[in-house]
């Protein structure tokens, strides 16, 4: 089990479990405040979208370019901007913390 | 408002029809009634992730007990509906007992066709629409089956595709003469089918199956025109419909799927219904549509629990769906119109892009490892503005530009 500090829409603050091996989506899904993650884990649909901030961001992979596609189309993109769904949880994520973008 | 909700299917729909009623603040009581043993689950991985083995049963629950029990939803799994008494606001179920409900949400989804032949009884014979099929499948994909499959719509070709991928010999016997005849364009339509055939998938199109032949196992199947195949596996992909049985004689107003208006609401009062087993007079087109899909179920479900909990709604959103197959995402968005110009881009490899221009608007796209593409005309056919058709059809032209 793994700890995630997420700030959600409203700005409320939350401190989540996590299982490793888990994306962070499905971290994320399980809360009602959560995302919505409709297309379940395909980078198709963006409804997964979170912001990360520059560190926490470095300890995942890079952005691929079917992400990095769907996230410039997205409406609240910011630099820090990842789809949750591809971002597999380890260990080293612990303490990450992160907020959850606007629904489009 | 209302005392007690019962939401008949615990899928796509009727997880979320529960999951947004608490979000807006219902307050009676939940009843999720689920027709099978697990938890809300999500179908897209099962002919792909789960059949591959790189999802587990578990990995597609959509939501936990945990979530469930914390949000008060009463989720009753083995509950299959079999009479609505309308009259009475009442749900028998199959074991006989009798629910009252304030407000009915029918999300039952679908059925699978079958297709009966000699043979069908056979061990090997498979079809896939639950959890436990996939499970059963993929069991047997592990020894490398020669495997048939009927149907080259997107579960037999996703299921085709995995297939591959873990090393069987691949068959797809179709009826019409195109893959994904019902909802692709032939441009996107033609590209899958070469990127099957270099695979090494096999098609026989324009043939049905007229029997299968075994002794106790799956040995051969015979087609429609006296050709004999040898296959130790059959899948038949050959698509679903809405379960209706159940309904006959209650007064809901069905035609393929149950009606229901732009608030999901069906012609009884307090009854509503959602997801694939609704058929809807949807704001963008003149006849009732019929949607299988993930985004249809979620946002009738929304718009469900909007219009339980009295808010003003309308669900109006463009229709899309996604496949994958191999290294191919087919991204779906809006209906093409049968007077359509079709305009074909491709400016990557392994890419495609089909957009479907009406007089005055885009109508539809389709594309293949674009969602750039994808994402921006999901966008320009949701604002539903005039567009300009030279520009559109110039591959030149980013269609982000139009928005």
């Amino acid at each position: 089990m793994i700890k995630l500090k997420v700030t959600d829409r409203d700005g409320q603050k939350h401190e989540i479990e996590a299982q490793e091996g888990d994306t962070l989506m499905e971290a994320l899904r399980e809360h009602d405040w959560g995302v919505s993650a409709i297309c379940g884990g395909m980078c198709s649909c963006g409804t997964c979208h979170v912001y990360l901030n520059e560190e926490d961001g470095g300890k995942f992979p890079p952005v691929d370019i079917d992400e990095e596609d769907l996230v410039d189309m997205l409406e609240f993109t910011r630099e820090s901007s990842r789809l949750s769904c591809q971002l597999t949880l380890s260990a080293e994520h612990n303490g990450v913390s992160l907020e959850l973008a606007p629904e489009e | 408002m209302s005392d007690t909700t019962v939401i008949v299917g615990a899928g796509q729909a009727g997880l979320q029809t529960a999951v947004s009623l608490r979000q807006g603040g219902y307050a009676g009581r939940l009843l999720l009634l689920g027709s099978e043993a697990h938890l809300p689950y999500q179908r897209p991985p099962l002919s792909k992730q789960v059949l591959k083995g790189e999802f587990d049963a578990d990995r597609c629950t959509l939501r936990g007990a945990d979530f469930l029990a914390a949000q008060e939803i009463e989720f009753r799994p083995h509950s299959r509906a079999e009479a609505l008494l309308s009259d009475q606001q009442q749900l028998r179920l199959a074991d006989g007992q009798l629910l009252s409900y304030d407000a009915l949400v029918i999300a039952s989804g679908a059925r699978l066709n079958r297709l009966h032949l000699p043979g069908s009884e056979l061990d090997g014979v498979f079809y896939l629409r639950t959890i436990d099929d996939a499970l059963t499948l993929r069991e047997r994909l592990q020894a490398q089956p020669q495997v048939l499959i009927a149907g080259a719509g997107y579960i037999g070709l996703e299921v085709a595709a995995s297939a591959r991928a873990l090393g069987c010999k691949v068959r797809v016997v179709e009826a019409q003469q195109q893959l994904m005849q019902r909802s692709a364009l032939p441009a996107i339509a033609d590209f899958m089918r070469a990127r099957h055939e270099q695979e090494g998938v096999a098609f026989h199109f324009g043939r049905k199956l007229a029997a299968i032949h075994g002794q106790r196992q799956v040995q051969r199947v015979g087609l429609d025109d006296g050709t004999e195949l040898d296959a130790e596996l059959v899948v038949k992909g050959i698509g679903v419909r809405p379960d209706l049985r159940w309904l006959e004689g209650s007064g809901l107003a069905t035609a393929r799927g149950i009606l229901v208006d732009d608030q999901c609401r069906t012609n009884l009062a307090n009854v509503y219904a959602a997801g694939d087993c609704a058929e809807t007079q949807h704001p963008l087109y003149s006849e009732p549509v019929l949607l299988e899909s993930v985004q249809n179920a979620v946002s009738q479900g929304k718009t469900c629990a909007a219009a339980i909990l009295g808010q003003d709604t309308s669900y109006s959103d463009v229709p899309w769906f996604w496949s994958e197959q191999f290294d191919c995402r087919i991204q779906l968005a809006g209906l093409p119109q049968p007077q359509d110009e079709l305009v074909v881009r491709s400016d990557a490899p392994n890419s495609m892009t089909v957009l479907a221009l009406g007089a005055d608007r885009l109508h539809a796209i389709q594309c293949i490892n674009a969602p750039r593409d994808y994402m921006a005309a999901r966008k320009i056919i949701a604002l539903g503005d005039a567009i300009d058709r030279d520009r559109l059809r110039n591959p030149k032209t980013e269609l982000k530009e139009l928005l």
